[in-house]
């Protein structure tokens, strides 16, 4: 251990870190579409004000709001693996989405809420009262209005989201965590090791960064008074 | 189009909202063609009466029935009758409320696509028909934010007309306009009624423009409508309350 950064070693972490890397991303992108669709029906029992769901829901979002993740975690995996035998032999990737989704449906939750709440109410009214259905009133006009609302907060979650696989590797998911982890505990390189790992992150989520400045841009245009020329 | 025939119906009108009886009793025909005026105090009850007709409000209590459907309050009116109801009408917004995420085409192609399924072509071409009848042909592809209020609330006129209704609800049409913006949207409202094709219910304040192109007009007060006729009825009415209102606002 003769220099204090080796360079050449903190490239090759970039190959082991691959080896995690479609792991940590396929948990969140799945647990981003399970998410966003419970959080709608959270949502939407809330706005609506649909009797039992909407209380369900208030305490549901407060609960995951409120404690921390990993606890979440070790609790459906460890602890309700000493009752059910369901969750015993769930393999530990899918436990991690399970409450992945079930977590951060309770964000997305929210983002989509404000992000209808935003939609002046004269757009419902306007639908139907030219013989639009409520449902198709919904699709066609509030959704599409709330979802340039609601991306940057998606986003934000989802940056959210991507970190926190982070954590399945203490269930024992192989994700770039733990491949990092792995590799690092054997050649003691952690600066190396760990400096590499947090760059794959950045990337990746600089990337979606990205994807949200262009979204937003073009999102936007129909509702900026320069943005039609 | 028969000038006896009573196309809109409306018996024992109530609306509360909590404890505020809004609306006490209201009893109204229209007929075919006829234009007809609401006017009356701020919160006497004269929008209510229009978010009635079409349902956006649930009356407490009461009679609508328009063209052949009839939607009885107490009967629980099931959802597809009051769809029914409401293709029955449109609506004109004191806000205009036209859809922020579609331009102006795609606004007043959205009912006849969407509720009538008329075919893509057919109705762009009927849109742009009713479009260049409010002078706005050229800003077919403008979102709403990218157009003066005025011209939003001439293409919802035209989005309201796209509807193919028995009966135009026009709730407070200028009331959020620049007063120079007035004009264009009242000429157009003009124009429509002057044609006395359509049947028209205007809840207005611009009384110079009631007067002109009423057949009748409602005044409302409290709940209920205190005195209706015609325009010359009205503006040269003996009832103190309405002597004062039209003398106010006229002057």
């Amino acid at each position: 251990m003769s220099t204090i950064f080796d360079f050449q070693y903190f490239l090759e972490m970039f190959g082991i870190i691959i080896d995690g890397f479609w792991n940590s991303l396929s948990l969140s992108l799945i647990s981003l579409v399970f998410s966003v669709i419970l959080g709608f029906g959270l949502a939407a029992s809330r706005y609506y004000n649909i009797p039992v769901l909407k209380q369900f829901s208030v305490v549901f979002t407060s609960f995951f709001r409120s404690t921390p993740f990993i606890a979440q975690l070790f609790v459906f995996y460890y602890g309700f693996a000493q009752f059910s035998t369901t969750v015993r032999s769930m393999p530990a990737y899918w436990a991690a989405v399970m409450v992945l989704s079930v977590s951060f449906a309770a964000y997305m939750g929210e983002n989509i809420r404000g992000a209808i709440m935003s939609v002046d109410k004269g757009q419902f009214e306007a639908g139907i009262s030219i013989g639009l259905t409520p449902w198709q009133t919904i699709c066609r006009v509030v959704i599409p209005q709330a979802a340039r609302v609601a991306i940057p907060g998606m986003v934000n979650s989802f940056a959210n989201l991507f970190k926190s696989t982070s954590l399945a590797f203490t269930v024992g998911v192989l994700d770039m965590t733990s491949a990092a982890k792995n590799e690092v505990n054997l050649s003691y390189r952690y600066l190396e090791g760990y400096t590499a790992l947090l760059i794959v992150y950045w990337v990746v989520l600089a990337a979606i960064e990205l994807l949200q400045h262009y979204l937003e841009k073009k999102m936007s245009k129909p509702y900026v008074k320069d943005g039609g020329k | 189009m028969d000038k006896n025939k009573v196309v809109l119906s409306i018996k024992g009108l109530k609306k509360s909202f909590g404890d505020l009886q809004v609306l006490k009793h209201v009893d109204l025909d229209v007929h075919e063609g006829e234009v007809i005026s609401i006017i009356g105090p701020s919160g006497t009850g004269k929008s209510t009466i229009l978010r009635c007709i079409n349902y956006l409000e649930k009356p407490t209590d009461g009679v609508i029935s328009i063209d052949g459907i009839t939607v009885d309050t107490h009967n629980k009116a099931d959802k597809k009758k009051i769809h029914d109801l409401r293709c029955k009408t449109s609506m004109v917004f004191q806000n205009y409320n036209l859809f922020k995420n579609m331009t102006a085409l795609q606004n007043v192609m959205e009912p006849m696509v969407q509720v009538q399924k008329m075919p893509k072509a057919e109705a762009e071409k009927k849109a742009m028909e009713l479009l260049t009848m409010v002078g706005l042909a050229e800003k077919r592809d403008a979102y709403p934010a990218h157009m003066s209020g005025g011209q939003q609330q001439r293409v919802s006129i035209a989005r309201a007309m796209a509807v193919n209704p028995k009966v135009m609800l026009f709730d407070e049409p200028t009331s959020s306009l620049d007063p120079e913006l007035v004009g264009e949207v009242l000429a157009v409202i003009q124009k429509l009624a002057a044609s006395h094709t359509m049947t028209m219910l205007i809840v207005t304040h611009e009384m110079r423009f009631a007067q002109n192109v009423s057949d009748r007009i409602l005044f409302m007060d409290g709940g209920y409508i205190l005195q209706e006729g015609t325009p010359d009825e009205i503006f040269n009415s003996d009832n103190e309350r309405i002597k004062k209102f039209t003398g106010l606002v006229t002057k």
